[in-house]
């Protein structure tokens, strides 16, 4: 019975948390990138993700909350990317510090650790380059390993080997950047729940705003983004048992500035807002995530 | 005594050298089409394989012309292949090689002046300037917003001049050969 009451609350809890994550690898803010060169091939990767969830939404529509529940979450992944054979193929790793409090009239709790940890390789299929342009599709697979503590309160992991196959195109020309994504993340049982499979879809419009005309290798250069990143969820099942306040669909707006400083580092700060979110039964809503980041280059 | 031989034959050496180089030597400079070369931050690798390139001395990458420009040291051997091979390792797409040419060789060539009509700040002047140095032939372009005027040399005697204006027509300005 603990076993079933500490899954619900991993359930209602996490179910945004780990798609958030599984969103954020791309050298386009939120969306990823099929162009596996520079600073999106061999640098460091890390962002925190602040995600502030207090409305509760019923059927689509908020509610009252007479609990006065409130999560706030940080979550710090380190990626770490290495591109093979001649930049088409890549392998990498993601390791997330977890903090989170939960809130609520009758409880409150904290968990802080390492996360769940993600492997990952992207192999690029398609390559066409012209003058001052470039058209890119890459197919990518991960695995999620159990690595974080599902034991505690908040949970800090699924407690399950999970798996993502993704597929990504991205097109520069000049200024401009689209990037479009879709992800399928597959999840298994952790031994009583089973997390709802979730499909992800990212789209997102990069534009160079300075300088108007790039010169000479290495300028700094200030990018900015604007993104709509989604995710539907299935309802998760605990011992088979459907759980009805699990699982939905969000969908945010994501403006975002990225400023490039030379050769080997950026900086880049990211703004979700929910256009569309429409959680299963009673749940929690995200207001809104803001994410502030580097990428190094180290290799 | 013997100090004085030692340090003259030192200078007799040097100064030999000295005369080789300039008789036999000379930097060679190659401008290579990069495409794909679109995210400037992409260009880290390109630049560290192209810079590993033995002979290599110096190397500019004009994002905005999709163009890497590499010096060679004097007398360093070129290998076109090599070069092509780099560029693919850093995950880019070679296009066409050039060598370009000397200042004593851009002396040789066609003076053309051309009078363009519709520039109005400095920005029009560069947009001319870019259009007229990306054909083959034209080297030391120089546009003069207020007198309305572009001259530059052109090192292909041969070369269609109508392209020259072509060239200027389509950024939206209105261009005419001068008379030689």
């Amino acid at each position: 019975m603990k076993r079933i009451i500490s899954s619900v609350a991993v359930s209602f809890l996490f179910s945004c948390i780990f798609l958030n994550n599984a969103q954020a690898q791309g050298p386009s803010i939120n969306t990823d990138t099929p162009i596996m060169l520079g600073l999106q091939g061999r640098g460091l990767r890390t962002f925190t993700k602040f995600v502030h969830k207090t409305t509760l939404l019923q059927a689509g529509s908020e509610i009252n909350d007479d609990m006065n529940r409130q999560a706030n979450v940080r979550i710090t992944p380190v990626i770490i990317p290495y591109t093979l054979f001649n930049e088409r193929f890549q392998v990498g790793v993601i390791v997330p510090f977890m903090d989170i409090d939960f809130d609520s009239r009758t409880q409150q709790t904290a968990s802080r650790g390492i996360g769940d940890f993600r492997l990952f390789t992207k192999y690029l299929l398609y390559q066409r380059d012209r003058k001052l342009e470039t058209f890119r599709i890459a197919a990518k697979a991960a695995v999620k390993l159990p690595s974080g503590n599902e034991n505690k309160s908040p949970a800090l992991g699924s407690g399950s080997t999970d798996y993502a196959f993704s597929t990504v195109a991205g097109w520069i020309k000049n200024r401009i950047g689209l990037y479009l994504e879709g992800i399928y993340n597959l999840n298994t049982s952790n031994g009583s729940t089973n997390f709802g499979d979730s499909f992800v879809y990212n789209f997102a419009f990069g534009y160079r705003l300075l300088p108007a005309i790039y010169e000479t290798y290495p300028s700094p250069q200030l990018n900015g983004f604007l993104e709509i990143n989604g995710a539907t969820t299935g309802r998760n099942r605990i011992n088979g048992q459907i759980i009805e306040n699990s699982g939905g669909t969000i969908v945010f707006l994501s403006p975002g500035l990225q400023f490039v400083g030379g050769r080997k580092w950026l900086l880049e700060a990211s703004l979700q807002y929910p256009l569309i979110q429409q959680p299963n039964g009673t749940q929690l809503a995200t207001d809104w995530t803001i994410s502030l980041g580097t990428r190094i280059l180290i290799f | 005594m013997k100090h004085t031989i030692f340090f003259k034959s030192i200078l007799a050496s040097l100064a030999f050298l000295l005369a080789a180089g300039a008789l036999f030597g000379g930097q060679k400079q190659l401008s290579v089409r990069i495409d794909g070369l679109s995210c400037p931050f992409c260009a880290f690798g390109l630049e560290k394989k192209l810079k590993s390139i033995e002979g290599v001395e110096k190397l500019e990458i004009k994002v905005n012309d999709g163009l890497a420009i590499l010096t060679y040291k004097d007398g360093a051997a070129i290998d076109e292949n090599l070069i092509t091979k780099k560029i693919k390792e850093a995950g880019f797409t070679a296009g066409e090689i050039k060598t370009i040419a000397t200042k004593e060789e851009k002396m040789d060539g066609d003076k053309i002046g051309l009078s363009i009509k519709g520039m109005s700040c400095e920005s029009c002047v560069k947009r001319v300037k870019d259009a007229l140095t990306k054909i083959d032939c034209v080297h030391d372009v120089d546009v003069d917003l207020q007198r309305e005027k572009a001259t530059f040399v052109c090192t292909d005697t041969k070369f269609d001049k109508t392209k020259f204006v072509k060239a200027i027509d389509d950024l939206g300005f209105e261009a005419a050969l001068e008379e030689e």
